[in-house]
Formats: C-alpha cells, structure tokens, sequence
C-alpha cells in the first residue's frame, strides 16, 4: 500500500544531503526540532533526499548529535511526582550541553551558528549563541577582532564618534 | 586552535545570529564595545535582531531616571515593533509606560518592577498590553484593584503574574483582599502566581484557587493571615504547588529585626538599606527545611529575581 505523500509524518526517516553530497538518516522525531524540516514534514515534502546546502557534513554530523541527544527530552508532559527525576535530567542535560559546546573549535562554532540558524534549532542555536558571547564578553574591540579575524573598518574619526556615542548612559 | 582559517567572517555573520550572540552581553558592552568592532556589526547593534528582548533590569538599579529613559527609548525604538520581552527595573514617567505600550504590539513578557506605575495609567495602557502572556509589577506601590482588573479584563493572554510586595509596603495597608478578587474574576487562565507578603486572608486565596482552575503554583510567602489545609488542598487542588505562608526566608532570618526599626523612617530612606541588603543576597544562607526541596533553589532566588528566561518550562510560551 502506497502512503501518500501529503499526510503528515509520513515517512518514519529523512534522507538529510550536507552541502557536500554526505547523506544522513535521521528519524523524523529526531529532525523535529529543525523548525525547517518540521514544517516540511507537516507539508509532506520530505521524500527523497533533502539538500541542506548551508551545511557541511562535519557540521550536520553535530547537529544530528545534539538533536539525537535531545530527542525524547521533552518532558513538559510529566507528572510532578516525577518533578526530582527531571530536575537531574536537567542538570545532566545542561552538563552535556556545555561539553558538546566547549568541545567545539572557533570553525566548527561558527557553522553551528549557520547551521543550527539555517535549519532552525532553536535550543541548539541559543547555546551557540551563549557559547560566542561568553567569548567576547569583557574583551575589548581590539581583542575580539583578534579573536575572531576581524579588521576594523572603521576610520579613525568613525571610531571615535562611535566610542562617544553611547558612553554618556555609563557614567 | 586547530583549524582555524579565513573563511569564517565573523565580521559577516547574518545579524539575526549576531542578535542571538550580543543579547547574552551586559547592557553596557552591547552599547559601548561591540559596534567598535566593525561596521556589520555596529549595525547589526543598530538594528531590531538585538532588541526582540531588552532586560535593563541589573542596569536600571543603578542608572539615573533620565538615562534609563532616553535608552529605552533608544533601544525600544530600535526594535521596530518587535520587541517581545522588556524587563525594566524602578521605571517612573507616565511618559514612558506610554511609550512602551505604544510599542508593545508583539510583547510577551513585561517585568516593571518597582515602577511608579499608577492606577489611572495602567487603565489608560492596559488596552494595548493585550499580548502579553507574563507580567511582573512586583514592589508597584501605586497600584491595587483598578490597575489589575484593567489588565486582566485586556490581557486575556495571562498564564503568569508576579504581585510580590516588601512588607514594608505593605504595612500600613487593611487588606489587598480586593486585589484578590479582581485577580479571581478577570484572570481565570492564570498558571502562575506570586503574591509574597500581600495582605491577603484565606477567603482571598480560596477565592482565586476556585476561579484560576489552571493554577500550578502560587507564592503565599509571608501572606500571614491565610491559613492553608495541606490536606484540603491535596484533596481538592492536587495540581497546586503552594509556597509559604510560614517558609523561612530572608527577611525572618537575617533582617526583619533591622528593618522594623526603620518602618517609621522615611520610605526611601527604608528602601536604600533594603536595596543594599538585597545587594548582598545569597541563596545559600537559606531554607535548609527541605520541605520543598524539588523546585527551592529555583524559586528563592525568583522571589527577588521574578521569572526569567526557564519561564517556558511553567507553561507560557517561550519566546519564538
């Protein structure tokens, strides 16, 4: 019997094609976190391969990990006896999260970034985000632009007008 | 580190990303380091993805009123319509509450605590508050029935309210026990609510437990006159999580004693200690009865804090 292709999650895996031709298998409960292939998955366009051209294979490999592991985590749905269990669950999680991150070097952060961005991973790209942020705060402009292979673009008298322009809420 | 090359342009980063990054700085970094990074930066800063969700809070404590002013409105205007959360701290000009509701279209969570907010201006604004899911107006002494009920007749939306009050303020009030009523009759979708040290008697609280079917907790701390039946609440009310009235607290601990000398000087005066005081707060120093051991640590600091970013996991949205 053939299963037509409109109805929802239809298809029990996704074929995921990284922007340089790797496929992966992922369950759909899994790649429901993506907000872009859950709303294909409610529009019933994920037969075949999928082409996620923003996303290299390292990159896609990473976040499967991290939607892999935060599959089935929902635990909104619990009763409160069960209130302790999810407490530790959430610390264990949080610990999880933070080694996966500062696992990460600067490259692999920044395509996580593109990528959790572009499939839209809500939870995975907040933590990035946190990730980048932690790195530049309290550095000043020189430091970050080190950090992160920036050069400044700005003539000196930009520079200047900008170090002004916000400082007087600070004093 | 390994791997590192030129390809990755921070510099070039889509600013929705660069929003994400930047709203996790301190206030005063956003503002005065990072758009002396380069240019796309500077405008990503300049532009709405920074500002979906502005807390000033921490700033706001110890800024001066007319700065807090011209950088909300700055950066309120820099949201272009977008803003979804605001947390601001001893807000004071009519202008201003406004100004916010004039912005508030898309707003979810608004936190004004200690705000000179006053009756005829919370009727005035209510109206277009109407998106909001979660508000604190915790420690706004110029409010009481005629502000909340203009709120809950507009915000159909509210699953969260934060009415805490310091119980110097509360002193010299009969009963809020009118409060309690409108909160029962206009906010029956109400998940979370916190009225620590509000004159409240058991009527009230039966009052709002009975209207408010989907309420999941509810901070009585220091609501001394309610007497709560852990048995009858069990029987009738098994999806209720109640915190106090008698849970030790700060205040019992530490300071009552110092700040009961101070109830007859001016209030400021009362408030400036409190201030300092709360400065130094420490949730370690507390509540080792282990009566509510699950979610403790998480609500004491809430008591001071109000509800932050894990608001999503007590069930108003989080934000998109």
């Amino acid at each position: 019997m053939s299963t037509p292709s409109s109805s929802v999650f239809s298809y029990r895996v996704l074929k995921l094609k990284s922007s340089d031709g790797e496929i992966f298998e992922v369950k759909q409960t899994v790649a429901v976190q993506s907000g872009v292939l859950k709303q294909m998955m409610e529009d019933g366009c994920t037969e075949g391969e999928i082409p996620l051209n923003n996303v290299d294979s390292p990159t896609l490999a990473k976040i499967i990990e991290w939607c892999n592991k935060h599959h089935d985590d929902d635990v909104e749905g619990r009763v409160l006896s069960q209130e302790k269990e999810k407490e530790k669950e959430k610390a264990d999680m949080k610990r999880w999260e933070s080694e996966f991150i500062d696992a990460l070097n600067r490259d692999e952060l920044y395509f996580l970034l593109i990528g959790s961005n572009y499939m839209n991973i809500k939870e995975l790209l907040d933590c990035a985000a946190q990730k980048v942020a932690g790195m530049v705060k309290g550095k000043t402009p020189e430091a970050i632009r080190e950090m992160f292979n920036i050069q400044s673009d700005f003539t000196e008298e930009e520079e200047k007008a900008i170090r002004k322009e916000n400082q007087w809420a600070f004093n | 580190m390994e791997g590192e090359s030129d390809l990755r342009r921070w510099d070039e980063l889509i600013p929705d990303a660069l929003g994400l990054i930047f709203r996790n700085l301190p206030l005063q970094e956003v503002l005065t380091v990072i758009p002396r990074v380069c240019k796309s930066w500077s405008k990503a800063v300049a532009g709405p993805y920074c500002w979906q969700e502005i807390d000033v809070e921490e700033w706001s404590n110890r800024c001066k009123p007319d700065h807090l002013d011209r950088i909300l409105q700055l950066l309120i205007t820099r949201s272009s319509g977008s803003l979804r959360k605001l947390c601001v701290s001893g807000l004071r000009s009519n202008m201003m509450f406004t100004f916010i509701a004039e912005n508030a279209g898309s707003l979810q969570t608004l936190r004004l605590t200690r705000s000179e907010i006053s009756d005829s201006v919370a009727e005035q604004i209510a109206g277009r508050l109407s998106a909001i899911t979660f508000l604190d107006l915790s420690y706004c002494c110029k409010i009481g029935a005629t502000a909340l009920e203009a709120i809950g007749k507009h915000c159909k939306l509210l699953v969260g309210l934060c009415r805490n009050m310091h119980p110097l303020d509360t002193a010299d009030k009969l009963s809020q026990d009118d409060e309690a009523t409108v909160i029962a009759t206009t906010m029956p979708k109400l998940k979370r609510l916190e009225m620590a040290y509000n004159v409240i008697s058991t009527e009230g609280v039966l009052n709002i437990i009975s209207s408010c079917s989907k309420l999941e907790f509810l901070d009585l701390r220091g609501c001394w006159d309610v007497k709560i039946d852990d048995k009858f609440m069990e029987g009738n009310f098994p999806n209720l999580k109640v915190l106090g009235p008698r849970v030790l607290d700060y205040y019992e601990i530490n300071n009552w004693d110092d700040f009961s000398d101070y109830s007859d000087a001016s209030e400021d005066l009362a408030w400036e200690i409190l201030a300092g005081e709360m400065g130094d707060y420490d949730d370690d120093e507390i509540y080792n009865d282990g009566m509510y051991d699950g979610r403790l640590d998480e609500l004491e600091l809430r008591f001071y804090d109000g509800i932050d970013e894990d608001a999503g996991i007590y069930g108003w949205p989080p934000s998109p």
